[in-house]
């Protein structure tokens, strides 16, 4: 019974309707446009959800313990209008698993992430896994619960929910589940982790200046105490900021300063070459 | 009569410490937990084991389907529901017996479909009432537990199998990047 399409944006809305509902968006429909609309920010998003809606999101502390942040729908909106002022940032479900019955629907789907920079032409890329539970009220499809755990460094995604196929154009720059082939020779285009190159990344000048600029900016490279994100060293030297896990909008801002404030760093080696590498940091 | 309330004052607390105490480490055991606590008669028992369980914002929704004109949809918080739902409990004795379920889950949070047989027992005249349920909830692992964060309940209708529910539809969405 399980059917496994492959459908554009366009095709998605001739599917799942419900037999009463065929005048009415698709609860398919209604997740697409819930994921068009969160770029714009406007209000027309919370006329997406129900009144009573629940949005709840994992966060992690410093000491990496989860918690739960639980938004209404109206302030979600602000959250997201408050991220908007620093990025604009697209998200894109990838695979959705559907489960409906009546005037109930479930879509569990993994998601694409990207915030591109307002100030820069930088593009910090990620994925998520979100809930979403709608009810279809007064004729219309509204989303009554959306629960999101963004991606775990380390804690690779299903396959089925980040398949191959559709995600191969994505694998260079795959944060964290890319796949890894085991090679002889240096991949100019994988974006290494420093324990697989021969030297990692060095800052240049005395540790001690590197250990200030991280103070400065409430980072870390311990591995202790705060939020951990990724930057991205490339193969000439020049630091980004790569993935941001579960950052807060204040410490993608700090962390994105951070990476504007180093200076060149000496690349990894990899087989005689630089290569691109990733480095762990954390941040308060 | 003394006697009797500070028995009842010390089976409340037990109860409320098992609730509170109870191991809420894996999934199973709060699906179960849950639909004991659906079932639980008494409702100051009922509400401290929905506390237990649900996370302070916690929701539960219903859809109950009746042939031939549009579901009857309510949505709110687990308190609203417990404050909603004493007169029905007034009435009826209600059981549940869980048939078959499926998890999703990634990080801290779970997605948990399953196919419930409530039965509902007329108190005074003992007619019996069973119907099968697509129950959904979502769960948030914190502080090394799970907790409810939503749930909702479906029945069915017209003779449309709500085993339906349970089958999933993958749907492959192209990336516009």
């Amino acid at each position: 019974m399980k059917k496994q399409i492959t459908l554009s944006i366009a095709l998605l809305s001739s599917v799942f309707m419900a037999s009463a509902q065929t005048e009415q968006k698709s609860a398919v429909d209604v997740v697409d446009h819930y994921f068009e609309q969160l770029s714009a920010q406007s209000e027309f998003l919370t006329t997406l959800f129900t009144p009573e809606a629940g949005i709840s999101t994992v966060v992690y502390d410093s000491n990496g313990i989860a918690t739960q942040v639980k938004y209404s729908r109206e302030s979600y909106l602000k959250e997201l209008q408050r991220t908007g002022e620093y990025y604009n940032f697209i998200q894109e479900p990838l695979v959705l698993i559907d489960r409906s019955y009546g005037y109930a629907t479930s879509i569990y789907t993994s998601v694409f992430m990207q915030f591109v920079s307002k100030n820069e032409t930088n593009t910090l890329k990620s994925k998520s896994v979100q809930s979403f539970k709608l009810l279809f009220i007064d004729g219309n499809w509204k989303i009554d619960h959306l629960s999101i755990q963004n991606e775990i460094p380390g804690t690779k995604l299903d396959d089925f929910l980040w398949p191959e196929e559709l995600t191969a154009s994505l694998s260079n720059v795959n944060p964290v589940s890319a796949p890894e082939p085991v090679v002889s020779l240096y991949d100019e285009n994988k974006i290494y982790s420093t324990t697989e190159v021969d030297e990692k990344p060095v800052y240049p000048g005395k540790s001690s200046e590197l250990s200030q600029l991280l103070k400065k900016y409430n980072a870390s490279d311990s591995g202790e105490n705060g939020s951990p994100f990724l930057i991205l060293i490339s193969e000439d030297g020049g630091a980004s900021l790569y993935y941001v896990n579960d950052l807060s909008s204040d410490q993608i801002s700090r962390a994105q300063a951070l990476t504007e404030a180093m200076v060149p760093w000496y690349p990894a080696l990899k087989d005689k070459a630089s290569v691109k590498c990733k480095i762990k940091l954390t941040i308060q | 009569m003394k006697n009797l309330s500070l028995f009842l004052v010390l089976l409340f607390t037990t109860i409320s410490l098992s609730a509170q105490e109870k191991d809420f480490s894996s999934i199973d055991i709060v699906v179960q937990s849950f639909y004991e606590a659906l079932a639980q008669d008494n409702n100051e028992m009922r509400s401290q084991q929905l506390a237990a369980l649900f996370t302070k914002d916690g929701q539960i929704s219903s859809v109950n389907h009746a042939n031939n004109k549009p579901a009857s949809i309510k949505t709110g918080s687990w308190k609203t529901f417990y404050s909603g739902s004493t007169s029905l409990y007034a009435s009826y004795f209600l059981s549940n017996d869980e048939v078959e379920r499926t998890v999703d889950f990634y990080g801290e949070i779970a997605s948990v479909h399953s196919l419930v047989y409530q039965t509902l027992i007329q108190k005074t005249s003992k007619k019996e009432y069973a119907q099968l349920y697509w129950m959904q909830l979502d769960l948030v692992y914190l502080n090394n537990r799970w907790y409810l964060d939503y749930t909702s309940w479906t029945n069915q209708y017209q003779n449309v199998a709500v085993e339906e529910a349970i089958l999933s539809d993958t749907i492959w969405h192209q990336l516009s990047k």
